[in-house]
């Protein structure tokens, strides 16, 4: 008995110990920083701070993402942001004009891409008006960008709406990385003139600040048919800062803002209701705009941390026969990050975005019998969007197992409530290998003239071709849509194959429903609203025949690629990068719908090879090979043939503050055509080869 | 331009204040949470704990299976975070954290890494001879630590931490940087 009493005892004891020392290991793991776990590469990747949600080395992150970094800027020699994005596997970017881009991730491309959400600084610069980028006013000295962050499939349980096909985050250098002075100055057949001065400095023992300006024309590309200067011609100033203050340990707040302005040519078909019904003619649309940022990113605990963002974003836009565009734009977005509970890693988040536009007409520089390309109706609207975030990572198997779950609840004005959940499922089996999957929800909110808006696509002139009728015919869209829905499926594999080799092959499935259409009603003339088909045209007084397209959501569509992307450093002053990209998409209409969003806007292949060669420490060699496979429909009977271009760089460093660079880009051909608008309202132009030196002095 | 200039700062104004008195209330309302170590100083942490899978000590100092023993100086919250190092495994055996009071030889008697606080008194006028030449890896934030005596110094880079090697003082006191670290890191002497 008494031995009994001893035994329970001592099995109490046991038992009291085991529960404490198990509360003493998870009090351990609870305070322990995952830091520690990550290996020495991977430590000296750690951002000190970053915009994204929550910060993670891209080896270890279950998404399809791929970084471009200043260095891959630098060294491949574009001078525009939408250019370097040709560098990831799985984005398209065909350039329409000297200074208009269509870039999207896997697939749906056009000018009016309106599937890809872009982000600069944590500042959406997606705009609401047609759904989609001015890519001629995203820029900043070059030279700033830390990486650009490409991320394809949907990021919309993160970043809300529109982030369907991917996301593109552009993020600078702290000031801390850029202090001191840069001048940049380049000069080619292409780019004309381009100058861009950057200096920064401390701000005292808190921080730090930088400032820039840069300015830049680049010359026109030429008419497709005709071999015409294709009156695109570009001209941008522009100006801007960035303060990062770390006023305590805890604390880091950034503050930053841009002004631009400048002209950007293009040619616009415009149409008439009267003889000659078409013409093509140069014109000039004026651009200015400017944005001013705050972030507050506080440590609150070694477990917890939360960052608050406030922006205002100005854009002007003057668009002979397209629009008069002014909008202001609010958004405050909080988020919280906690790890207090052990195994799991959450982040709660709520944002406010307030849009104000005045839409008006514009009839600069062209006749004022031309029909307006654009209608918005109201002209002027205030757009709110509330959202809230929840995500969770939860370590299923320490080190080897997360299942991340999290949603957005967005309510916008047009089509309410929209709910954007996401789940994740990430396996590290060791150091060298990670395995993901996904399945998301996404959606495509109407965009201003996807509500109230009316688009006069075309006029087909009378007893032509395509119009027997004795009256001009306009083809003109208007309508209302609902939000266009995907869900995507995606896997992906991650492997460091060998100390010098990683590769990163991605697979995705996207199931889209209700896509944007338009449908054809029966032509009727105008004035009198009889139908065609009773013969109207012969009565007196018609002026020209309405054929209707009413838009709507009458089209599902099912897309699937591989994207593989390798990264091999043979020696240490060699090194090379492939992206490789299979792509297939379908899309069925019901009835006589037809979508907006096309097929063949994404070539099936398309590869790219980059070499960067220091032959000696003070000397860059750098070539790039892109292969892009043919567009089958760009749109309506236009399609782009497949073609092979070659970029090169050339660089020596004669000391440590000043660089001296050749650059040649799209050496192969003469000149080739890339892309074309797709609704078809302005001259189709090719690129010519270009080639400039550039001169970088450091002080 | 002028114009336009002021027009964009009339636009901009209004909502910078109020962000700016939101900026304050959220302030105000948790600054008396705790202060703990930043994100920076988490990282810089983390990073002296991996330096000891890349450093050979004399054989002396890895006699047995003794711990690796990571001594933090001053004060500094780097050094607080690398307190959490203490049990982890570090290469074939365990890692321990101590605290100094002083660096004097007897105090840092035992340390294989020793972390400085870059604010540090002691060593604004280079390092002391105490810790110098005994086979221990000195490790400091401070300004330029690595170019004037000690042996690894941690910087900010482009957003991320940096570091340096002295390469020499490393080398004078028995140990041997590998590769991967000189590799990564800023050679300054």
């Amino acid at each position: 008995m008494n031995k009994g009493l001893q035994g329970r005892h001592s099995g109490r004891t046991l038992f009291f110990g085991l529960v404490s020392a198990a509360l003493a290991q998870v009090a351990a793991a609870a305070t322990a920083d995952p830091f520690f776990d990550l290996n020495l590469n991977e430590v000296l990747n750690l951002e000190i701070t970053s915009v994204s949600k929550k910060p993670q080395t891209i080896s270890q992150a279950a998404a399809a993402v791929f970084v471009i970094t200043g260095d891959d800027i630098r060294r491949s020699g574009v001078t525009t942001i939408a250019d370097a994005l040709r560098m990831a596997p799985g984005v398209q970017v065909g350039q329409i004009s000297a200074n208009t881009w269509a870039v999207s991730a896997r697939g749906i491309n056009g000018r009016f891409t309106n599937k890809l959400l872009v982000l600069m600084d944590g500042r959406s610069v997606y705009t609401p008006t047609f759904s989609g980028v001015y890519w001629d006013v995203q820029d900043t000295v070059l030279a700033d960008i830390e990486r650009i962050e490409v991320i394809r499939g949907p990021g919309a349980a993160l970043w809300g709406a529109n982030a369907v096909n991917g996301v593109i985050n552009i993020i600078t250098k702290s000031a801390a990385a850029t202090q001191g002075g840069l001048v940049t100055v380049a000069s080619g057949n292409e780019e004309s003139a381009s100058v861009s001065v950057r200096y920064g400095g401390k701000a005292g023992e808190i921080g730090n600040w930088r400032i820039y300006a840069k300015g830049f024309e680049r010359d026109e590309s030429v008419v497709r048919e005709t071999g015409a200067d294709g009156k695109d011609y570009w001209r941008q100033q522009r100006v801007g800062f960035r303060t990062d203050l770390a006023p305590g340990g805890a604390d880091s707040v950034t503050l930053q803002g841009d002004y631009y302005s400048g002209r950007s040519g293009d040619t616009a078909t415009l149409n008439f209701l009267t003889p000659p019904f078409n013409t093509t003619l140069g014109v000039s649309q004026k651009v200015s705009g400017g944005n001013l940022l705050g972030r507050w990113q506080r440590d609150v605990s070694a477990t917890d941390s939360f960052t608050l963002q406030a922006y205002f974003d100005h854009t002007q836009r003057d668009w002979p026969a397209h629009l008069n565009e002014s909008r202001n734009t609010y958004d405050l977005d909080f988020q919280y990050r906690t790890r207090r509970f052990e195994g799991h890693d959450v982040v709660v988040g709520a944002g406010y975005r307030l849009n104000r536009d005045r839409i008006d007409r514009s009839y600069t520089g062209i006749p004022a019998n031309a029909l307006h390309f654009s209608t918005f109706s109201p002209a002027s609207a205030n757009r709110q969007l509330y959202s809230a975030l929840i995500q969770d990572d939860i370590t299923l198997m320490p080190e080897k197992l997360v299942l991340t779950l999290g949603t957005k609840l967005e309510h916008n004005d047009y089509t309410g409530m929209e709910w954007q959940p996401n789940a994740r499922l990430l396996w590290t089996p060791g150091d060298t290998t990670t395995v993901w999957g996904s399945v998301a929800r996404a959606v495509r909110t109407p965009s201003r003239i996807d509500r109230g808006g009316v688009v006069n696509q075309t006029v087909i002139a009378p007893l032509s071709a395509q119009n027997p009728l004795p009256l001009p015919v306009l083809i003109q869209a208007t309508g209302e849509i609902e939000s266009e829905t995907l869900i995507a499926y995606e896997a992906g594999w991650k492997q460091r194959l060998a100390p010098t080799l990683s590769v990163d092959l991605a697979l995705f499935y996207n199931d889209y429903d209700k896509l944007r259409t338009g449908h054809f009603l029966a032509p009727v003339c105008q004035p009198s609203g009889l139908p065609v088909a009773a013969g109207c045209f012969m009565m007196p007084f018609q002026t020209y025949v309405l054929q209707s397209s009413p838009a709507g959501n009458m089209a599902k569509g099912w897309s699937h690629g591989i994207e593989l992307s390798a990264d091999w450093r043979p020696l240490t002053n060699l090194r090379f990068q492939s992206a490789l990209s299979q792509f297939a998409m379908e899309i069925r209409e019901q009835g006589n719908a037809f979508t907006t969003d096309r097929e063949g806007s994404a070539p099936r292949l398309q590869g790219s090879l980059r070499m960067s060669w220091n032959p000696r420490p003070d000397a860059d060699v750098d070539l790039w090979l892109r292969r892009i496979g043919r567009l089958d429909e760009v749109t309506e009977g236009i399609s782009i043939p497949g073609y092979t271009q070659l970029d090169l760089r050339l660089a020596w460093r004669p000391s440590k503050t000043f660089e001296l660079a050749l650059v040649g880009r799209n050496l192969l051909d003469r000149k080739h055509p890339e892309f074309a608008s797709e609704l078809l309202d302005g001259a189709m132009t090719e690129l010519q080869r270009s080639v400039f030196g550039q001169v970088t002095l450091r002080f | 331009m002028l114009r336009r200039l002021a027009r964009f700062f009339a636009l901009v104004c209004p909502p910078m204040a109020i962000g700016l008195a939101a900026l304050v209330l959220v302030h105000s309302a948790i600054v008396q949470a705790e202060s703990a170590a930043s994100r920076e100083d988490r990282i810089k942490a983390a990073l002296v704990f991996k330096l000891v899978k890349f450093v050979e000590w004399p054989a002396a100092m890895m006699a047995g299976k003794e711990p690796i023993q990571i001594c933090g100086f001053g004060d500094s919250p780097v050094a607080e975070a690398l307190a959490a190092v203490d049990g982890r495994p570090a290469r074939d055996r365990t890692a321990q954290f101590r605290k100094l009071a002083g660096l004097s030889a007897a105090e840092a008697r035992g340390c294989h890494v020793l972390f400085i606080a870059g604010n540090a008194r002691e060593i604004a006028g280079g390092m002391p001879p105490a810790v110098r030449g005994r086979g221990i890896l000195t490790v400091s934030d401070g300004p330029d630590f690595a170019r004037r005596g000690g042996m690894i110094g941690l910087a900010r880079g482009e957003n991320k931490v940096a570091f340096e090697i002295n390469l020499r003082a490393a080398r004078d006191s028995g140990l041997e940087p590998g590769a991967p670290l000189l590799e990564l890191a800023t050679i300054v002497e």
